[in-house]
């Protein structure tokens, strides 16, 4: 293959750090939900 | 290593892997950007931004002028004033005090004045947990729709001396 | 200036192979240990200050409280912390590429000024005459030698970061490194750049006050000061920031043997922090009077988050670093075998992993959603920004200081670690002393109790606060232990530690 080269500087093998990175965004999202939805039910204030 | 030099040339493609985290941050970051500003345009709360500059002494005498309107009794040496219902409210911290205590109506939306006689102090309603920052020379202003009956408190959460922890305010809304 | 002269200052280390510039040692050396004096104060100050939180213990009287929280927060985020900086920057400038310091005269200028004005600074607020928290915001007032010291400091400061650039430069020219800089160094440059805009403004910040506090100048508008006093006391911590996740990446490499997956990615995601990350100084601000909300959005959000995705790269390409070289090595099982058979016993790894968790889980994530113009109205001024910024700048960045450490004694200061059993147990027992500590001063937060209190009496807040400032309370103790064994270990290691000298 031409691009074989290519191929080859691109195989960074590291699925578990994939997996770590997934929990921390899900863990990000989920106390980001959390506090608009406290501010939510709050009084209205402008 | 990356306590010495890389190769010679470090400009490389990306890996899949780390293209794909890379777009999932991009896409992540502007859906907070977007989520900040539609708030704002949308929702029942958002920071308040109204503003006047205006002199400790004169915001000092428009409360005043506001007490001795709206007084309707006294709590401990603090007059208790009941807004016009809708309206304009004046509240005015100083070393170590809130002033005075309002009495507003559940569902009723006023627009409350903040403002400081002398040092910087921290407008913390609670238990609602609603925080401002008050500035001496600055007029700020929120309008506020309280949902509950029952008393509230004003805490000072910006360090203004010794007896910072000792002011404390009170809010009243009533049915 | 013959280069024949200068090349006698060096030493070729033993381990690394690296020559050392004896002169930029002793200023490393020195630095750090002035670093570890304000730390050990700094936490001592701690412990008695989370015991008087804890109100069921209410240990102190108000007014040492607040004079004692003043010295605590002065001393711990900016004097501890630059002065180790000053140090990492020495080293990042000289031993990683190779070079010589280029005036050590000019780093003890430097040093001494720092020193004085951060001398300065204490003995005005501990003899009382500076009741006014790290923050001294207008129109509160101190005595003038107080401004003074933090302007002298920053003029120091700005000298170091000045000969860290010359040393930089001049490394190139002389041709002691070939290429593009190291990554470690690259970052460290970055921290310098942050640091330069930190310190100006700083400067700018204190000495309008210091006339002010004279009297000499009539009038400091307190909206302004803050503006102004922010760009300083949140910048400084971008400092932080950068020179942490430059060490990161050091002890990834120093821990396991890490290669930068993408050097460009990575040097991308420093250059997002030059340019965005100090737009952030703003989040101080976001329940100010006088400033418009395009203003606030603009700025809190780093411009579109720009500098948060700084960080999403690194919180990325660090881990994935580690795994790769420890795949390399064999470790393939499953996927986290790699993790499994890492160094856990060694203080550098233990600190790195302390320190990239509690920073991102805890201290990174919490600060964007507080940063959040709206959500800040129920955050702004209680402890829960509090809880912030002890999960990044103590348990993100003090932590990695500390792993840095832990090398930095037997490479620079060639002392063997007193004890290394101890060592690689400190980052877990800090680190869980600071879980817990978080956790309180977070929890209290949302349930709306303020910082820089005495005492939450009157307040009508939750009952639950027994609980959550209890944590802060236990918390503290257990972080003072862990902190305490670093300093054990760091100043009996340079006392007492096995001379490595002879045997190179």
């Amino acid at each position: 293959m031409a691009r074989g080269k290519k191929k080859e500087e691109e195989k960074i093998h590291a699925p578990g750090t994939l997996v770590i990175v997934f929990i921390f965004l899900a863990w990000f999202i989920a106390l980001y939900v959390l506090q608009w939805a406290l501010l939510a039910v709050n009084w209205p204030i402008r | 290593m990356s306590l010495a030099a890389p190769e010679r040339i470090w400009w490389k493609p990306l890996g899949r892997d780390e293209r794909l985290w890379v777009w999932v941050s991009v896409v992540f970051c502007l859906i907070l950007f977007m989520v900040m500003i539609a708030w704002h345009l949308v929702a029942r709360q958002t920071t308040p931004w109204e503003t006047y500059a205006v002199t400790p002494e004169r915001y000092t005498q428009i409360t005043e002028d506001f007490v001795e309107k709206y007084r309707v009794g006294v709590e401990d040496g603090i007059p208790v004033v009941r807004p016009p219902v809708g309206g304009d409210a004046y509240l005015l911290a100083s070393t170590w005090q809130w002033y005075p205590i309002l009495e507003l109506k559940k569902g009723q939306t006023y627009r409350i004045h903040l403002s400081s006689k002398d040092l910087q102090h921290g407008f913390s309603l609670q238990p609602p947990n609603y925080n401002l920052q008050v500035v001496p020379g600055y007029d700020y202003v929120m309008k506020l729709t309280p949902q509950e009956t029952g008393e509230f408190r004003i805490v000072c959460n910006e360090y203004c001396g010794i007896g910072h922890h000792t002011m404390i305010g009170k809010l009243i809304v009533t049915e | 200036m013959t280069t024949q002269a200068s090349q006698a200052n060096f030493r070729t280390c033993p381990t690394t192979g690296l020559q050392v510039h004896r002169p930029a040692e002793l200023l490393i050396t020195v630095n750090a240990v002035a670093a570890v004096v304000f730390l050990t104060v700094g936490g001592i100050l701690a412990l008695l200050l989370a015991l008087t939180r804890w109100e069921l213990v209410h240990l102190l009287p108000a007014d040492l409280f607040y004079r004692f929280l003043t010295a605590h927060g002065i001393t711990m985020l900016i004097f501890w912390i630059v002065f180790f900086e000053v140090a990492g920057l020495y080293f990042g400038a000289t031993v990683l590429l190779n070079a010589r310091l280029v005036t050590p005269r000019l780093g003890w200028a430097a040093f001494a000024l720092m020193m004085i004005g951060a001398l300065l600074t204490e003995v005005m607020v501990f003899t009382g005459q500076a009741d006014v928290m790290f923050t001294a915001y207008i129109p509160l007032k101190a005595h003038p030698l107080f401004y003074l010291g933090y302007i002298l400091f920053a003029v120091g400061a700005l000298v170091a970061v000045y000969l860290f650039f010359a040393s930089v430069v001049v490394a190139k020219q002389e041709r002691r490194h070939t290429g593009s800089l190291p990554l470690v160094t690259y970052g460290l440059v970055v921290a310098g750049i942050i640091a330069t805009f930190t310190l100006i403004c700083g400067a700018i910040t204190f000495i309008p006050a210091f006339f002010w506090s004279l009297g000499i100048l009539e009038t400091y508008d307190p909206a302004a000061y803050r503006l102004l006093f922010w760009g300083f006391g949140h910048a400084a911590q971008q400092i932080n920031l950068a020179a942490m996740v430059a060490i990161w990446y050091a002890l990834a490499t120093l821990t396991v043997g890490a290669k930068p997956i993408n050097e460009k990615l990575s040097r991308l995601a420093f250059l997002l922090y030059i340019l965005f990350i100090n737009l952030g100084a703003i989040h101080h601000l976001m329940v100010d009077p006088g400033l418009s909300v395009g203003y606030k959005i603009v700025n809190t959000s780093y411009l579109m988050y720009l500098a948060v995705l700084g960080s999403m790269i690194h919180a990325y390409s660090i881990p994935a670093a580690v795994e790769v070289a420890q795949r390399a090595k064999g470790y393939t099982q499953g996927l986290f075998g790699w993790l499994r058979r890492a160094p856990w016993g060694d203080p550098g790894f233990a600190a790195l992993v302390v320190s990239m968790v509690m920073f991102g889980f805890l201290g990174g994530v919490t600060g964007v959603i507080q940063g959040m113009m709206q959500l800040n109205m129920m955050i702004h001024n209680t402890l829960r920004v509090v809880g912030h910024f002890h999960a990044t700048v103590v348990a993100g960045t003090t932590v990695a200081f500390m792993g840095l450490t832990y090398y930095l004694i037997p490479l620079i200061m060639r002392r063997g670690l007193i004890s290394r059993r101890l060592a690689s147990w400190q980052p877990y027992v800090y680190g869980s002393g600071l879980l817990l500590l978080i956790a309180g001063m977070m929890l209290s937060g949302d349930i709306g109790i303020p910082r820089r209190s005495w005492s939450i009496a009157g307040g009508g807040f939750s009952s639950l606060s027994d609980i959550t400032l209890g944590m802060v309370g236990i918390g503290a103790i257990v972080a003072v232990v862990g902190g305490g064994m670093f300093v054990y270990i760091a100043v009996f290691s340079l006392l007492f530690g096995k001379d490595l000298r002879k045997q190179s």
